[in-house]
């Protein structure tokens, strides 16, 4: 990225990430750049298979085994001022562990297989308190872990503590994942589809939690969604990523008012808009999702794409800055953008 | 609890019932009489209608087959399990005597058996794809390959008559050290040779649960990875292996037959074999019921286990 | 991964798979994924390789000695392994290498008949009944219940001594016992298949049952069961050997691997003064453990193949 700033907490450089199974080499992220920061919200856009929670596995380095980082850096930027290569240290070794839950918290999308179903829920948050506060009396951490339960609007927090996780709903799962996520007050807060298992309104109920969070705690969270319904909710800045790559980078305004890939607009167009009435237009993206053994040589979205020239055919398109703060890989986005106005 | 295990063990009554009809009916179906094997031939030879009868009286064996179960049967919720055809003595002594060599043998397999099996069933499911899974894989699929006589008799050969380290052939007498002594080749064989069934389900129900969401979870708390594999993986993976450890605790008295045998062990094993080919059946009737009843208990057991284990799990 | 840490054996292997796949030489072939998988798999081509050796040799019997598996030969009994006799005789004088692969003959016969009866009788009861229901599904369940309710050992035992030794009858109480498990196996997919919409509107098309059950459920199933039937031909095997040690197995005189090896028991007890005649007993034991051995490595290799978190 251009410039650092003092806000930015994580920043993520030219990540390469690569699975192999099945005896093949997936190369899930080739090459993705942005950065978190404090108190703002990134939503990372996508459809599914795009590499969207392999991008938040990677920074808490959980992987799984028959994957690598290739290339590319993750730094964490500490209060302190210090920085720390996360692609560096060991997987689960003592570093990487501190980091885990105390400065970099993540969620996961199904808060039904997300908690152990043999402890009850206090003892998840308790088990998070007690690695990474120590010295607290037995009492505290119970104390700790039913605040924690209230703090995110769980009813009976004192009686739920005591409860299994099959006896919770969905919605007041995924509120103790976020409870357990922010019991040690981390720096970042990852969202891996936090709401994609829960209903509408359950939904909005966890998106005011996390807003509030992020106002209170000045707390950086990443989120990632399929949903542009969601993204104009919660996000301040938006990464679109497509097979792979970011394919548009920028503050929220810039991306919906401005959008230069034609993928962002091909998504825009293909969401209806509350208020616009029963006769608006969608327009599905047209053609589907290349086999990823089975690549475009050149940028990804070409086969897709109304724009696409014959350099988009062999060549992937750099990332072009478009204003401060907003990128794009097409190689056409001068006129993409004209024509999206 | 209570609720739940009164009623499953009443639901057994029937199962019982109809089992142990079915085994009886089963007996006098084989071919062959009784009397053959219980008067030498020569003396049968010279033995009246009237006499042959008369004994048949005697031993019980006369009068429809349904009204002697249910003599047999009547006898049983009595508490009389019956004499023995060849020497008339009293099947309940018999059987006090048979069955703790059997028990014993048994019971030091099992724990033998489950407690290697799950350990190295885990380092396998840990150290998955790494030299030390590819050795116990391997080891393992051996290990299923091997009859259980065979390896009793190699165990033998090479433990008993080349080092002459464990005697073979009856229990110890005199102490527990000698006792010890002469259990642990039998049940040692008994328990290696089960080791790799054990091993193989441990590190398949590990694997199942270390691929699970709440690994990462505890993972992602920042949990050393002993905490994430033994507080979380193992935990959750206790309760099918210990569901398969329970299912098979009425299979070690059926299972250690062939090692009896093998080992000359004085446990149920031979002395049922033996009761079966002269068609005694007051001694296949109380083994039998003794062996079902041990299933039943068993699948009882781990229902009980899982609801322990596993808080999802209701008793209804 | 950055170049300050050491290259794992893992590594190093994954470096491997990216290069291959760089130089464009994955993906080039179309074969079956689980094919792919299979064959890369050593193990499980070391399983094929023996399994057919074996069969070959057992099979092709008279190709490859030309004594008679029953002819004694009282002048040469207990002879050494020598030209003549290349696995020595027995104590009858009867060629042991011959007896060795004859008597594989009856034991892969006992083995896989009876896994392939188990899983034929099974299967089709799970896939139709389980999918009917009613009636005649709680009948089944509570009779299979029975035969699980009784030790296996000890129902085998009972009913061998009902019907009488031979390798018919044996085949056949090892398909009486043999096919709860497969039919409980069955059910339980086909109960959770008969819920996906796939059944829902198959039946809504006014498809028949039997159609339903046999071509849309059975190949849902066929993973699982190819699975268990391999696993249960080596169990068999296993069993018909063990009950040639309490003499409930096939009739002595007729050569199997169990009999075979059980002349060792006479039995039950060990002969510890034959213990020196070591091929008599031996060799057949080695044939059988590899055979079970390669059943298991292609078993295990099929159910790896299915599954995809595997590395091949």
């Amino acid at each position: 990225m251009a410039e650092k700033n003092n806000d930015v907490v994580l920043s993520v450089k030219d990540l390469h990430v690569y699975f192999y199974t099945n005896q093949r080499c997936n190369k899930v992220i080739r090459g993705v750049s942005f950065d978190i920061k404090r108190g703002r919200t990134l939503c990372v856009v996508g459809e599914s298979g795009c590499g969207k929670s392999v991008t938040a596995n990677s920074i808490l380095r959980l992987l799984p085994e028959l994957s690598r980082i290739e290339e590319g850096s993750i730094t964490y930027y500490k209060e302190d001022g210090t920085e720390v290569r996360l692609d560096q240290l060991e997987k689960n070794g003592k570093q990487m562990r501190k980091l885990r839950g105390e400065d970099i918290a993540i969620i996961f999308q199904d808060p039904m297989t997300a908690l152990n179903p043999v402890y009850t829920v206090g003892k998840q948050i308790e088990e998070m308190l007690k690695e990474h506060k120590k010295g607290m009396t037995k009492a505290q951490y119970k104390d700790a872990a039913i605040e924690d339960l209230a703090d995110m609007g769980i009813p009976a927090p004192d009686i739920r503590y005591g409860e299994y996780p099959h006896q919770f709903s969905g919605g007041m799962r995924q509120r103790s994942m976020i409870a357990m996520g922010m019991s040690c007050e981390p720096k970042i807060l990852l969202a891996d589809e936090p709401t994609t298992a829960l209903d509408v309104t359950i939904s909005a109920q966890i998106f005011d939690l996390m807003n509030n969070l992020k106002k209170e705690h000045n707390t950086a969270i990443m989120m990632i969604t399929h949903n542009m319904g969601v993204v104009a909710e919660m996000a301040d800045d938006v990464a679109v990523m497509y097979m792979g790559n970011i394919v548009e980078y920028g503050p929220v305004e810039k991306i919906f008012t401005n959008p230069s890939h034609p993928y962002t607009q091909a998504l825009l167009r293909s969401i209806p808009v509350l208020g616009k009435g029963k006769n608006q237009q969608l327009e599905p993206i047209r053609g589907s999702t290349p086999d990823p053994f089975k690549r475009p040589k050149g940028c990804q979205f070409c086969p897709r794409c109304d724009y696409a020239c014959e350099r988009c055919q062999n060549e992937m398109p750099p990332e072009e800055w478009v204003t401060e703060g907003h990128y794009v890989r097409c190689f056409n986005y001068k006129e993409v953008t004209e024509s999206g106005k | 609890m209570v609720n739940f295990t009164l009623r499953k063990l009443l639901g057994m009554i029937p199962m019982l019932l109809i089992i142990t009809f079915l085994i009886y009916a089963g007996i006098e179906l084989m071919p062959g009489d009784v009397i053959d094997f219980l008067i030498p031939m020569d003396q049968l030879a010279e033995m009246t209608a009237e006499e042959v009868a008369a004994f048949r009286a005697a031993k019980g064996l006369d009068g429809p087959m349904i009204v002697r179960y249910f003599n047999w049967l009547l006898g049983v919720c009595k508490g009389d399990l019956g004499y023995s055809l060849q020497n008339n003595m009293p099947v309940a002594e018999l059987m006090m005597q048979k069955l703790p060599a059997t028990v014993e043998l048994s019971l030091a397999s099992l724990i033998l058996s489950s407690f290697l099996g799950i350990l190295l069933g885990v380092i396998s499911a840990l150290k998955k794809g790494k030299i030390a899974d590819n050795v116990l894989t391997v080891a393992g699929m051996i290990g299923v390959a091997i009859p259980q006589f065979l390896f009793g008799i190699f165990c033998i050969i090479l433990f008993a008559l080349n080092l002459q380290w464990f005697p073979v052939g009856q229990r110890g007498a005199g102490g527990l050290l000698s006792e010890l002594h002469h259990l642990f080749l039998p049940a040692f064989a008994l328990g290696i040779s089960q080791t790799a069934g054990v091993m193989r389900y441990s590190r398949s129900a590990m694997l199942d649960s270390m691929n699970c969401d709440y690994v990462k979870t505890a993972r992602a708390k920042g949990l050393p990875e002993w905490k994430v594999n033994m507080l979380h993986g193992f935990r959750v993976a206790c309760t099918p292996v210990m569901v398969l450890i329970g299912f098979r605790l009425p299979t070690l008295i059926s299972g250690a037959i062939v090692i009896e045998n093998i080992f000359q062990w004085p446990g149920v094993g031979v002395w049922f074999t033996d009761a079966i080919k002269t068609q005694n059946t007051p001694i296949i009737m109380s083994v039998g019921l003794f062996m079902v009843l041990m299933v039943l208990l068993s699948s009882l057991l781990v229902d009980i286990l899982t609801a322990v284990l596993d808080p999802r799990v209701k008793l209804s | 991964m950055s170049n300050k840490m050491k290259k794992t054996a893992l590594d190093r292997k994954l470096d491997k798979i990216r290069a291959a796949e760089e130089s464009g030489k994955l993906g080039t072939k179309l074969t079956n994924r689980t094919l792919r998988k299979l064959t890369s798999n050593k193990l499980a081509v070391i399983g094929v390789l023996l399994f057919v050796a074996i069969c070959l040799l057992c099979f092709g019997a008279p190709l490859f000695t030309k004594y008679d598996p029953m002819a004694f030969d009282l002048r040469a009994k207990m002879s050494a392994p020598s030209l003549e006799h290349i696995m020595g005789t027995d104590q009858m004088g009867r060629d042991i290498w011959s007896r060795i692969l004859y008597g594989g003959r009856i034991s892969i016969i006992v083995g896989l008949g009876s896994a392939l009866g188990a899983a034929l009788l099974g299967v089709t009861l799970g896939l139709y009944v389980g999918y009917k229901g009613g009636l005649m599904d709680s009948l089944l369940i509570k009779i299979s219940d029975i035969f699980q309710s009784v030790p296996q050992m000890v129902l085998i035992i009972i009913i061998v001594a009902l019907v009488g030794q031979s390798m018919e009858n044996l085949i056949i109480i090892f398909i009486l016992t043999g096919w709860p498990g497969m039919y409980r196996m069955t059910r339980s997919k086909v109960l959770s298949l008969k819920q996906q919409e796939f059944v829902q509107a198959l039946r809504a098309f006014g498809i028949s049952d039997v159609k339903i059950a046999f071509k849309h459920l059975l190949p849902n199933t066929l993973g699982p069961v190819v699975v268990n039937i391999t696993l249960s031909t080596a169990m068999f095997i296993l069993q018909e050997a063990s009950l040639s040690v309490l003499g409930y197995g096939v009739p002595m005189e007729i050569a199997t691997w169990g009999n075979i090896i059980n002349v060792i028991t006479n039995g039950g007890t060990i002969r510890f003064d034959w213990l020196q005649y070591w091929w008599i007993w031996l060799p057949c034991a080695i044939m059988l453990i590899l055979f079970v051995l390669s059943i298991n490595f292609i078993g295990d290799g099929l159910r790896d193949a299915s599954d995809p978190t595997q590395i091949g």
